[in-house]
Formats: structure tokens, C-alpha cells, sequence
């Protein structure tokens, strides 16, 4: 045993020099690790203190700036000079300045973009917009949508295709923000596809941050890109913009499925009164999908007979679509039972 | 070959994977911190909440399956009806419990039986009663009592009677964010490609402040077998599962709270009954089956601690879980271990099967025959201490390196235990886990490989303390 456990020493020992190694590596970087965590942790005391702090100062001249008149623009340097002189410092006053603008309307709101002005924060969110660092640029977007910084609107337009989505979302946000009419102009100009997340972001803005008339969207409906086409439905359905029913009509003959089938959920929310019609001559001939949009509308656009009698016409097979009639057929006889009762 | 050439290969052998799982983790801990670095680049400026008003969000169905949950199931399902989003239905799917859920239910909710038809598109247990509340406040509210078929049957059952699209998978005493639903189903809609499926982030709930079904006060438990879990969550989802989103090979969505394509799902046959792993071996299967049929598609991963469970509390408890997991693992890779090596499934088959195979289940396997040769050495040798040493202190340094990596991620992202004791406690535990904790960890896998050799197929009981009370809980 003896000889064996010489042998294993013996050769052995390089095995051992590389643990001892690779033990001290693993040490000091666990002592790096441990100390940057203490470090963090300290380092985001300090940072709250200090946001308290500057938080505090920034509310109350804010506050000052806004309902008392007494402040003279030396009062808005001064403050300038003394507490916004790290990038840190202009950050937290724009995120500052940002709370007042969401709870404040009007007159006041032209004022916190002027105290923006007057601090030069615009040369901070300039330079971000610069800066070609997306998540700086995508946050100077955001500063620039929320004040609506019109000046930047070239510079913002220019981050429309950018790679990153979150500057694209940002850029498009933004232009739909300072629109005063032409609100989806962009549309034109963009070359990637919308996703289902920024087409909603889409129309919560239209509804919340847009003021001016309401375009036509049956502009978009040929657009190169089918996600511009689905939405430019989909909106013209949100919008009762029944004048454009004739221009969506010919979807119901496209070859692409997602927009036949946007065309059928859509022309039924518009109450397009030949769509039952439509739906009786092509149901045995449309995919399931297609079958699914088309149960589900049946309702709307028909009476109960027009509704049940699709029930056999829906193959054994297609289990899918038989559970989505029935889950109909049970909620209208329950809704039916409701009402008589 | 004579025993000393053994002993040499061996050693060398040890060392070679020792370098290589090192190797390996150390890339993961790369690839997460890329990963958690990008997503608070995104998300430090904007709130999404507004779009909780939307009618345009997509409708989900949350599933819950409960199988004798009385003392909790209603406080829960109070919880999930709080959930903050448009449109959704909560699906409880009581699987024959043996006590009183259903009754409690029933009377809580003024529940009554109506008439339902509904197609098997996969087979599951005979549904006994599907019932609705008579009270307007519940109408999203939906229990299927079904006859007892474990876990996976009753999701399944879900799966087949939800109304929605896009099923939302969960334990019934998680406690869930209240936005967790829109976080988790934005991948579905900020994507380009197909999203079969999106997971988050499961976080330890033991000890933390609970006020009606919402976490309040994030709180450290005071016992070290709840600590080393929170070491051990952290390491799991902030280095493993971060990195493996960003390389796009995850293969697991817990099971505590996961979102699918309804329609991929049913298309790949639903969750496996025959598998104690069934959470993992339905994505494998999805994901398989998406890569055979060449179809583009994604699976989302939403970093943010979104859903809170509580971890088990006894020694006894947990190995019986993690022999569980153990045999869910085998259980998949086995079942598709045409996909290792293949390089046909990209990522899934070069890298991620491989990693599962020789890190996660083949890993405790070969610590277990290391400390056997150790044994071996100690007893038939007077071997130098020093060797022993050597070997142990590299083997340690590296367990607590990583440990710290991860609670340094933690602290970098979303430093959810705020008080600066929490964070020395967190380092305690973690210099001691490799003593304790990590060796009992490694005896119930390999307990789980032998129980699966014998062929054992049952799930245990996992009885937790609670964490269901709506009142200010400490």
C-alpha cells in the first residue's frame, strides 16, 4: 500500500499543483465577489441617502418653481449649479421632473418643460440620443416622448429601424407622442414588423397621449409589412371607421391566413352585413383557423338559428373547433336562460 | 492495467470533469450576467403597467390543480381571483382530493354544477363535475372536480376544458405578483416568431410577510435548510436559467408557474403522466417537436421574481422532493435521449441535453463515486492530509465561488433581501452549504437514481407549513 500511495504522490503531483492553483483562484475571486456585494450594498445605502436627499430638494424647489412666484431664473442656476453637477444628479432631475409632468396638466406642464430647458438637461438627453449606447438611447427617447420634446424629432426618427427593439418601441412611442396630427406617419417608414406588445402600446397611445383628429387607417391597409395591415384593420374596427368596410372587404379573398382572418373578426365587429353570408358559402372550404374566427363571430353577426345551424358543419374531427362551439353554445343558452328567467 | 494506473486514470478523470463542470458554470455565470445586465438596461425607465387596461391583451386560463388542500385552497384561490389583468379565467382543478377542498369551495364560492361537453384532445381521468359561481364577482371562476390522477392528469383536464388560448400552469399555494400575468405573457406578444412557452423566476416565500395572497416584507427564514434553498434558487434561475434563455436552450419551466401555447401543447400530447418530471419533459417534448416539424418558434424567460413558493422546512421532506426531480430528469433524458449529441436540435441537442446529462443528473452520481474512492484511499492507505486537503479546499473554494456569484447577482439585479443582516446570513449559510447541506442534496439524487432502477414511480407527499393566510402573517 505503501508503494501505492508513493505512486500516486509521486505522479500525482501535478494534480495537486494544479488544485492549490486553482484553490487560491477560486479564493481570491470569491473574496472579489464577496467584497463587491458588500461594496454594492453599501455603495446603494449611500445612493438612497443621497436620492432621499436630492429627491427632496428637487420636490420642494420644483414645488416653489411652480406655485410661487417669488423664484428669479439666478435662484433656477444657482440650484443648477449647486445640485445637478454629476450625470447621476441631472438623471434623477429628469425623473423628477417626469412625476410632476404625469400628475400636472396644461400651463404647468409647459413649465416643467421650460425648468427642463433651463437646467440644460436637453444637452444630457441630447447627448444620450448620441451617444449610439441603445439603452441610453431608448431612455432619451422615453425622456424626450414624455416631455415631448419636439426639437429631437429628426434625431429620434433616425433610431426608428434601429436594431434594438426597445429603441424602435421607444421611437415610435415617441413620434405618436408629439404628433399633433398624422399621428402614425411613421408607418411609412418603418421596415420591421410590428409586434402584437407595440401595436397594443400602439393604440393605448393613440387613445391616452394623441389629441389630434383621428387619421384614416385604411392607408395602411396595403402596407408592405402584414403586421401594419393587421393593425390598420384592427383599428379601423376600434374606430367605427365604417366608410373603409369596402377596402377590407377583399382580404376575405387573401391568400394569406392571418389576414383573412383579421378581415373576418373585424368586418363582424363593423357589422359588414354581407359577412354571414361569407361565412355560410366558405366555411367547409376554410382551414381550422379560419373555422375558429368564424365560429366565434357567428353570434354577432347572425340570429340563433345562424349560430346552431353551423354546429353540423363543423367536422368530427376538429375536436378543437367542436369545444369552441360548444363553450359558445353553452354560455348563449345560459345567457339565454338568464334572460327569461 | 494495474491498480495504480487505475487510481492515475481516475484521478485524472476526476480532475478533467472537475475542470470541465467549472468550465461550464463559469460560462453560465457570463451568460446570466449579460443577460441580467440587458434586462435592467430595459426596464429601469419605463412601467408597463398601463397597459393593464387594455382589452386588446390576450385572454389566459390559469390552471391550478389541488388534491387535498382544505386548510388553504380557498385563501389561495381568493389570491388568484386578485390577479391584475384584464381577462383571464382561474381554472381549479380538484383531483379527487380525499378531504374536504371541493366542499370548501363549493360553499365559499356559492358554487353550483352545470352542464358541460368537452373533448379529450389528451386522455386524462373521468371529470366528475365542472361548476361555476352563482355570484357575478366569481365568474371567472371555474372548479373541475375529476377523479384522482395525479399532477399532470390534472392539468391536463385544464388543458382540455380551459377557454383560452394560452394556459397559465401553476401550484395552487404560490403566491403570484400581482402583474405577473402580463409580465409573463408579454413575450408572447413582443415577438416575431411563434412563443410556445414563457417561465419566470420561482422565489422562496418561507418567513416573508404575507398580506391577502401578496408578498408585503421580503424576509429571510430563520432556519438553514430555507436559506440554503434561496442559495440554491438563486444559482438554479439567476445563473442557470438566465443563461440558458439567452443561448435559447432552456429545457425547463418550473412547474410551479409556467405559460404554454395551449394549441403546441395539445398538439404534443400534454403532460406525461408516466413522468414524475412532467414539467420539464413537456418543454423538452414542445420544443422537440416544433425543431422536427422546422417550425420558428421561441420560448420566453421573464427574469423578474414573479411567483414566491414555499420551500420545504424538513430535512426529510426535501429529500423526498429532490429525489423526485432526480427521477424526473432521468425520466426525460431518457425518453429523449435521441436528442443528445444530435446535432439536428441545434442547441438543445449539442448543449443543453449534454449540460442536463452530465451536470445535472450525472454530477451527484460521480461526486458520490469520488467520496466512495476517497473512502477507499482513507481506509486502505495512510495517504498525506495534505492531499485530502488540497482536494477538499479546491472542491469547496469552487461551491462557494459559484454560491457568491449567485448572490451576487441577486444583489446586482433585483436585491430583494434589504436589510444588510439578511446579506451576511446569505454568506454564512453559504460557506456552510457545501458542508451540510450540498452532501444531503447529493445523497438524495442518487437515492433518486436507485429508486428509479427499482422502478418506483410514485410522487410522495409534500406537506408543507402554509403560507396561504390572508392575515398579516409573521
Amino acid at each position: 500500500m505503501e508503494e501505492f500511495i508513493e505512486h500516486i504522490i509521486q505522479n500525482g503531483e501535478l494534480i495537486l499543483k494544479i488544485n492549490l492553483i486553482f484553490t487560491m483562484v477560486f479564493f481570491l475571486i470569491t473574496l472579489f465577489f464577496i467584497s463587491s456585494i458588500l461594496f454594492l450594498r453599501y455603495q446603494k445605502i449611500l445612493k438612497e441617502k443621497k436620492l432621499k436627499k436630492l429627491n427632496e430638494a428637487l420636490s420642494n424647489f420644483i414645488n416653489i418653481y411652480l406655485f410661487d412666484e417669488s423664484l428669479s431664473p439666478n435662484d433656477i442656476k444657482t440650484f443648477q449649479s449647486q445640485n445637478l453637477k454629476s450625470a447621476f444628479e441631472q438623471k434623477i432631475a429628469i425623473k423628477t421632473l417626469l412625476v410632476f409632468e404625469e400628475n400636472f396638466k396644461g400651463s404647468t406642464n409647459t413649465m416643467i418643460c421650460d425648468l427642463f430647458f433651463m437646467w440644460e438637461l436637453d444637452k444630457l438627453t441630447e447627448r444620450d440620443l448620441k451617444s449610439g449606447i441603445w439603452y441610453k438611447i431608448a431612455r432619451a427617447i422615453y425622456v424626450s416622448s414624455e416631455l415631448r420634446l419636439i426639437d429631437f424629432k429628426e434625431l429620434v426618427q433616425s433610431h426608428l429601424n434601429s436594431e434594438r427593439e426597445e429603441v424602435r418601441q421607444q421611437a415610435i412611442f415617441y413620434l405618436i407622442t408629439i404628433s399633433e396630427e398624422k399621428p402614425l406617419e411613421f408607418l411609412d417608414l418603418i421596415k420591421t414588423p410590428i409586434t402584437l406588445w407595440e401595436q397594443i402600446y400602439i393604440e393605448e397611445c393613440l387613445k391616452t397621449k394623441y389629441s389630434g383628429p383621428i387619421p384614416d387607417f385604411s392607408i395602411w391597409l396595403h402596407h408592405t409589412l402584414t403586421s401594419v395591415q393587421l393593425f390598420s384593420m384592427k383599428m379601423i374596427s376600434e374606430y367605427n371607421q365604417y366608410e373603409n368596410i369596402d377596402k377590407m372587404v377583399p382580404f376575405l379573398l387573401s391568400e394569406k391566413e392571418e389576414l383573412k382572418n383579421a378581415a373576418i373578426e373585424y368586418l363582424a365587429q363593423l357589422e359588414y352585413s354581407e359577412l354571414l353570408d361569407y361565412c355560410k358559402e366558405t366555411f367547409n372550404s376554410q382551414t381550422p383557423n379560419t373555422k375558429k374566427v368564424i365560429i366565434k363571430i357567428l353570434q354577432r353577426i347572425g340570429n340563433t338559428d345562424d349560430f346552431l345551424k353551423f354546429e353540423n358543419r363543423i367536422p368530427a374531427h376538429d375536436w378543437m373547433n367542436l369545444q369552441v362551439f360548444n363553450n359558445l353554445k353553452s354560455n348563449f343558452i345560459e345567457e339565454s336562460n338568464s334572460v327569461t328567467v | 492495467m494495474n491498480i495504480y494506473q487505475i487510481a492515475e486514470i481516475a484521478s485524472w478523470l476526476f480532475l478533467f470533469y472537475g475542470i470541465i463542470i467549472s468550465l461550464g458554470y463559469s460560462f453560465a455565470a457570463i451568460f446570466s450576467f449579460l443577460e441580467i445586465r440587458d434586462y435592467k438596461r430595459k426596464h429601469n425607465f419605463q412601467a408597463e403597467f398601463t397597459l393593464l387596461q387594455s382589452s386588446s391583451l390576450p385572454s389566459i386560463s390559469v390552471l391550478a390543480p389541488a388534491y387535498n388542500e382544505e386548510a388553504n385552497v380557498v385563501e389561495n384561490v381568493r389570491s388568484l381571483l386578485t390577479l391584475n389583468y384584464p381577462s383571464c379565467e382561474i381554472v381549479i382543478l380538484n383531483d379527487g382530493s380525499k378531504d374536504g377542498t371541493l366542499q370548501q369551495l363549493i360553499e365559499t364560492f356559492d358554487l353550483e354544477e352545470k352542464d358541460f361537453k368537452y373533448y379529450q384532445f389528451i386522455p386524462t381521468q373521468k371529470v366528475r363535475a365542472v361548476y361555476r359561481s352563482r355570484n357575478k364577482a366569481y365568474k371567472n371562476l371555474k372548479i373541475i372536480d375529476k377523479e384522482n390522477g395525479g399532477k399532470a392528469d390534472a392539468l391536463n383536464t385544464g388543458i382540455n376544458l380551459c377557454d383560452h388560448e394560452i394556459t397559465c400552469c401553476i401550484d395552487v399555494d404560490c403566491i403570484l405578483e400581482s402583474d405577473a400575468l402580463m409580465k409573463l405573457v408579454k413575450p408572447f406578444l413582443n415577438n416575431t416568431k411563434k412563443v410556445i412557452a414563457s417561465g419566470g423566476i420561482i422565489r422562496v416565500a418561507n418567513s416573508c410577510i404575507i398580506e391577502d395572497g401578496r408578498i408585503i416584507d421580503v424576509k429571510l427564514p430563520d432556519t438553514f435548510l430555507a436559506r440554503a434553498q434561496i442559495i440554491e434558487y438563486f444559482r438554479a434561475f439567476l445563473m442557470g436559467r438566465m443563461a440558458w434563455s439567452r443561448l435559447d436552450g432552456l429545457l425547463l419551466i418550473s412547474g410551479a408557474f409556467g405559460m404554454f401555447d395551449k394549441e403546441t401543447v395539445i398538439k404534443a400530447g400534454g403532460y406525461n403522466t408516466d413522468t414524475v418530471g412532467e414539467d420539464m419533459e413537456l418543454l423538452v417534448r414542445m420544443r422537440r417537436k416544433m425543431r422536427e416539424e422546422k417550425i420558428s418558434y421561441n420560448v420566453g424567460f421573464v427574469p423578474d421574481p414573479l411567483c414566491w413558493t414555499e420551500v420545504p422546512q424538513k430535512w426529510h421532506i426535501l429529500h423526498r422532493q429532490r429525489n423526485r426531480w432526480t427521477r424526473g430528469t432521468a425520466e426525460t433524458l431518457w425518453i429523449h435521449r435521441k436528442m443528445l449529441f444530435n446535432p439536428k436540435y441545434k442547441v438543445l441537442g449539442m448543449l443543453s441535453t449534454p449540460y442536463w446529462f452530465f451536470f445535472e443528473w450525472l454530477a451527484p452520481l460521480i461526486e458520490f463515486l469520488g467520496i466512495l474512492y476517497v473512502i477507499y484511499l482513507f481506509i486502505f492507505s495512510d495517504l498525506n492530509p495534505v492531499v485530502y486537503l488540497i482536494f477538499f479546499a479546491v472542491v469547496y473554494s469552487f461551491a462557494i465561488l459559484f454560491s457568491i456569484t449567485a448572490l451576487f447577482f441577486e444583489e446586482f439585479s433585483f436585491q430583494q433581501y434589504k436589510k444588510p443582516k439578511y446579506i451576511i446570513k446569505l454568506i454564512g449559510t453559504i460557506l456552510i452549504e457545501p458542508l451540510v447541506y450540498h452532501p444531503f442534496i447529493m445523497w438524495a439524487s442518487v437515492k433518486g437514481n436507485w429508486d428509479l432502477y427499482k422502478g418506483k414511480k410514485n410522487w410522495g407527499t409534500m406537506q408543507r407549513t402554509g403560507l396561504g393566510n390572508p392575515q398579516k402573517k409573521k
